[in-house]
């Protein structure tokens, strides 16, 4: 099977996954207590106001008829609108993803760095206190709620050192000229040095929480992979054909680690793009995470609904393009 | 006997491996010469320390182990090189030959790229081009065709996986080759050909090899002397034809006597009953002495020394105490 049918078969398997999803979802949302209609009136409008606020939003109809209807609409990439503010849910969405994107890469890289050096060297100095300390440090932060990690770096850094800003993404009224939506990208494209500080300032705690967290994990798998590779002949011949320890470590056993690596990295990242939900909260970050908390409280079900789509989206794509990296690193899953 | 001098010469080489409950004492006192040209068998059972003084002379042990002893590399004390220095000399004067070609080779990395990556880390100053030149010519000598070189080792047979260890090997024209139980895994027409090819191949480039292997069909094939291991013990070093037609030891007579022959028929297989002792925190006396026919006390007291007899050959073991010389 060549690369190409294998990547159309999984764009193919995936949309069954994505409708499967969104049906539980659908389901779901309609079976749990809770009314969008009441939520949004309040209890004590009269009946009438709300059986006519019902029929306007569609929701008086039987719910396999809404579900019909909601995947046509969806077939036409119409996410519909939110009960709660009546604007398009892929718009609202847009406007937060930015966000998303933006912490996430920020925590990314973090983790990435983290996780990949400190993992390597761990894993090279295999029971040394470099290892050690490695360990005790990622079961720590494993174990460590990112709200509680949050917190105590907000009431480090933004209370008791008030060096930085501990909520939001940026002053009012600072936000750079919106070319991406990704505020650190924008400020630089413009020039714009004090939104592009701030910017930098507000996504700092959040990332470095987001970071650190995801961090521990990345540096368990680097570490384990590494212990495993390091150990094989081929890291041995090398050694034994004088090649420098720093390519026996990196280029050897490391980037034939990275394909297990690889695929928990991207399964990581997916989650992430589809919202740090606690990390977003913590501090109050306008992205899908906090959208979707928000959302769900109200019962606004097209946005819930919606959040989930994207959500199905990103792991799908995210998980081929790893299959497409994989297959690039290793020949013999190409062959 | 060769009076040229010697590529590589041990002197009371020791290994050992340090754990928390004592030094596993895998490689002692073990010394020998090797000379160009010279194919120096090393045989013996497992765990007997033979592949441990195969990676000691590379200085590619595991971090447990401690080295002992002298190894020099024409006039060079290599125990005293540091790891920058030792970088140097692997795969540039000493190379290996691995047991395992399957696992041996990078999986990810195409064959030209581990040619590349070997000559260009020893001699920047070679282009890549050139570098290609050398792998191709390499590749020849064993017999691979050049339009290999794009193609990634899972590609090839265990046979061919072999051939490239080797090309690989040689690329550099090292001195010395150490070759660990190059054949072990590979079938048995198989081995007969990269046997072949190996001999083919030290014959032109006339470096020295050290050939590891618990193999006698192959040293008998091989080498020209051969060095009997036991429990870490260098027990006998000799002419290869004297080992067979004339052993001293009574290990390695015992040894021999345990290879099944086609020839003697109704004739029992021998075996030398017991195990090798632990070489954890192993004290004086003869290693061998708990199995040995001819023990007598002295062998279970005190470690026999080095003997060189007259001609030449050396054996360790009290019987000959009045025939040989002590080396120093």
């Amino acid at each position: 099977m060549s690369l190409k049918t294998y990547l159309l078969a999984r764009v193919l398997l995936a949309i069954p996954m994505v409708l499967i999803l969104l049906t539980v979802v659908f389901v779901v949302l309609r079976i749990i207590p809770g009314d969008p209609v009441l939520t949004l009136l309040g209890g004590k409008a009269p009946i009438e106001v709300i059986e006519a606020k019902r029929h306007e939003l569609g929701l008086d109809k039987p719910i396999l008829i809404q579900y019909i209807d909601y995947l046509g609409n969806l077939l036409k990439g119409d996410l519909g609108k939110s009960l709660l503010t009546e604007r398009p849910v892929l718009e609202e969405l847009g406007d937060r993803l930015p966000a998303t994107i933006e912490l996430t890469i920020f925590g990314f890289i973090i983790a990435l760095v983290i996780g990949i050096f400190w993992g390597a060297e761990a894993a090279r100095r295999h029971d040394s206190v470099f290892d050690v300390s490695a360990r005790v440090y990622s079961i720590f932060i494993y174990s460590v709620p990112v709200f509680w990690l949050g917190m105590v770096l907000q009431l480090i850094f933004g209370v008791w050192l008030r060096v930085l800003p501990v909520a939001g993404r940026i002053p009012p009224l600072m936000e750079p000229k919106h070319i991406t939506g990704l505020y650190i990208l924008d400020a630089l494209f413009t020039a714009n040095w004090e939104s592009l500080k701030e910017a930098f300032r507000h996504l700092l705690l959040p990332g470095v929480t987001l970071g650190l967290i995801i961090s521990s994990v990345f540096l368990r798998m680097v570490r384990g992979n590494m212990i495993l590779t390091l150990s094989q002949d081929y890291t041995r011949a090398a050694r034994a054909r004088g090649i420098k320890e720093k390519s026996v470590v990196y280029r050897h056993a490391l980037k034939n680690a990275m394909v297990p690596i690889m695929t928990v990295m991207g399964l990581q990242l997916a989650l992430l793009f589809a919202g740090a939900v606690l990390t977003e909260t913590t501090f109050s970050w306008p992205g899908i995470g906090t959208y979707l908390v928000q959302k769900i409280r109200y019962r606004d079900f097209m946005a819930v609904q919606g959040a989930i789509v994207i959500y199905a989206v990103m792991v799908v794509t995210i998980s081929i393009i790893v299959d497409i990296i994989n297959a690039w690193i290793d020949p013999r899953i190409r062959y | 006997m060769n009076r040229e001098r010697a590529v590589c010469s041990l002197k009371s080489l020791k290994v050992y491996y340090m754990t928390f409950d004592g030094p596993v004492k895998a490689v002692d006192d073990v010394s020998f010469d090797i000379h160009r040209e010279e194919t120096l068998g090393l045989v013996g059972e497992s765990g007997c320390g033979k592949s441990t003084l195969g990676s000691a002379i590379l200085k590619i042990l595991p971090r447990t182990a401690r080295i002992y002893g002298k190894i020099f590399l024409d006039d060079t004390d290599i125990t005293a090189l540091d790891e920058r220095e030792m970088q140097k000399i692997r795969g540039a004067r000493i190379s290996m030959i691995f047991q395992d070609p399957m696992t041996s080779l990078n999986p990810i990395m195409k064959v030209k790229d581990h040619f590349i990556e070997t000559i260009r880390t020893h001699r920047p100053e070679i282009s890549e081009e050139e570098a290609l030149e050398m792998a191709a010519r390499a590749l020849a000598e064993v017999g691979i065709s050049e339009s290999r070189l794009n193609d990634y080792p899972f590609q090839f047979s265990g046979g061919m996986r072999q051939r490239m260890m080797i090309a690989l090997a040689i690329v550099l024209r090292p001195s010395l080759i150490i070759a660990d139980e190059p054949t072990t895994s590979l079938d048995v027409i198989v081995q007969a050909q990269i046997l072949e090819l190996m001999k083919e191949i030290q014959g032109h480039v006339r470096s020295a090899m050290i050939l590891i292997t618990h193999d006698l069909g192959v040293v008998a094939e091989m080498t020209n002397r051969i060095g009997v291991m036991y429990a870490g013990h260098l027990v006998e070093l000799a002419p290869r034809d004297s080992i067979y037609y004339d052993p001293l030891h009574p290990y390695t007579k015992a040894l021999l006597e345990s290879v099944p022959n086609t020839r003697i028929e109704d004739k029992e297989l021998k075996y030398i009953d017991g195990f090798p002792p632990s070489l954890l925190n192993v004290g004086e006396g003869c290693r061998f002495a708990d199995r040995c026919p001819k023990a007598r006390k002295v062998c279970f007291e005190k470690t026999p020394k080095d003997l060189v007899l007259e001609d030449g050959r050396l054996v360790k073991c009290w019987l000959y105490e009045s025939e040989g010389q002590v080396e120093e």
